[in-house]
């Protein structure tokens, strides 16, 4: 009879939930200004954990994010850790990750993911790409070009789309929250960052202003370059070719999904347009 | 530096969603009824996320919104 190698230290559940609240906050303080501290939430006599930042109600929990010292958004963060199949590990069963206008404080940008769904996706984007609002942060971000290239203009939404759900490109590879989170913070490249993060850069193509920025460089070597940039890339790719995919009506098995009205393959390049060359892309080249 | 693990009792959880609830005059089941035929402002979106949360912990959740 063999036995498995006993661990040299048994971590319980309730610390390791405290550590993946620290790695969150790792990766949040690396790339964004100010101070937050993350915490693990349990009930007592139960291993479910909710992992967000520490504040007393949801709008204490927000993390505000500035574009030119200027705020005006919030990331919200909420990570539902429970026990997984083998009743001993912990499993992300649920993310809220979302971006709040200061506008409305309704959310511009959403990400969930639901363990427990019985059909694809299990996680989805939803981007409320109808409203003012996203334009607002979006002409912000833009008033500087070495950011992003061009404002946010009507024409690049997809015309499928009212709010904007994009399944997760490779499916169930982007539920884990781990690799998910580096792609988020991704996304919000826009937002002022870290100074050191400039002060790494090598190839000066950031801005002139002289105001902190932490806007992503893949010639970056920085924190998230090296480390979330390589992560971050190939599923967004991933997730905007599926996208186009899906707005051309064509599926992988070959099934047509093309709505009634169509959508014309000049049409399909909507994300790539608004986005890959914008927020989502963390390429953000000239 | 703030302990990275927070521990809450069930009543505790119990008595802020009655808190929340109090605050929209309604009771859960008719917000969530309110989540499905209309938009949330800001402030119900706030709560909606709130009691989700609580929900999860208490082990009772059904999405709000």
């Amino acid at each position: 009879m063999t036995t498995s190698p006993r661990p040299e230290r048994w971590v319980s559940l309730e610390e390791r939930s405290g550590q993946f609240a620290a790695e969150i906050q790792a990766t949040l303080d690396g790339v964004l200004p100010g101070e937050r501290t993350i915490i693990s939430t349990k009930v007592e006599g139960a291993e479910r954990y909710l992992v967000t930042p520490d504040g007393l109600n949801p709008k204490a929990r927000r993390i505000p994010l500035f574009v030119a010292d200027e705020y005006l958004a919030d990331l919200d963060v909420a990570l539902y850790l429970s026990l997984d199949r083998t009743g001993q590990y912990l499993k992300t069963v649920r993310s809220d990750i979302s971006i709040h206008s200061v506008l409305d404080r309704t959310p511009l940008l959403r990400y969930d993911y639901r363990s427990d769904m019985k059909a694809d996706p299990v996680a989805h984007w939803q981007v409320y790409a109808e409203r003012g609002a996203v334009s607002h942060l979006l002409t912000k971000a833009s008033a500087n070009a070495a950011r992003t290239r061009r404002p946010h203009r009507p024409r690049t939404t997809c015309p499928a789309c009212t709010s904007q759900s994009a399944a997760s490109g490779s499916g169930r590879a982007w539920r884990t929250c781990s690799s998910f989170w580096y792609s988020t913070v991704a996304s919000i490249a826009v937002m002022d960052g870290r100074p050191w993060l400039k002060a790494e850069g090598s190839d000066g193509a950031d801005d002139s202003s002289g105001r902190s920025s932490g806007t992503y460089h893949p010639k970056r070597r920085g924190f998230f370059a090296s480390w979330a940039g390589r992560w971050s890339r190939p599923r967004i790719r991933a997730c905007l070719r599926t996208h186009a995919l899906c707005a051309r009506g064509e599926s992988k098995s070959g099934e047509s999904r093309r709505r009634p009205g169509g959508i014309s393959d000049k049409d399909s390049d909507c994300w790539s347009s608004s986005f890959s060359e914008g927020w989502l892309n963390p390429r953000f080249r000239r | 530096m703030a302990e990275p693990v927070r521990t809450v009792t069930r009543s505790e959880l119990e008595h802020r969603r009655h808190q929340l609830l109090g605050q929209l005059g309604l009771t859960l089941a008719e917000f969530r009824e309110l989540a499905e035929t209309r938009s949330l402002t800001s402030e119900e979106w706030d709560i909606s996320e709130e009691l989700d949360q609580i929900g999860f912990l208490l082990d009772d959740d059904i999405p709000t919104a």
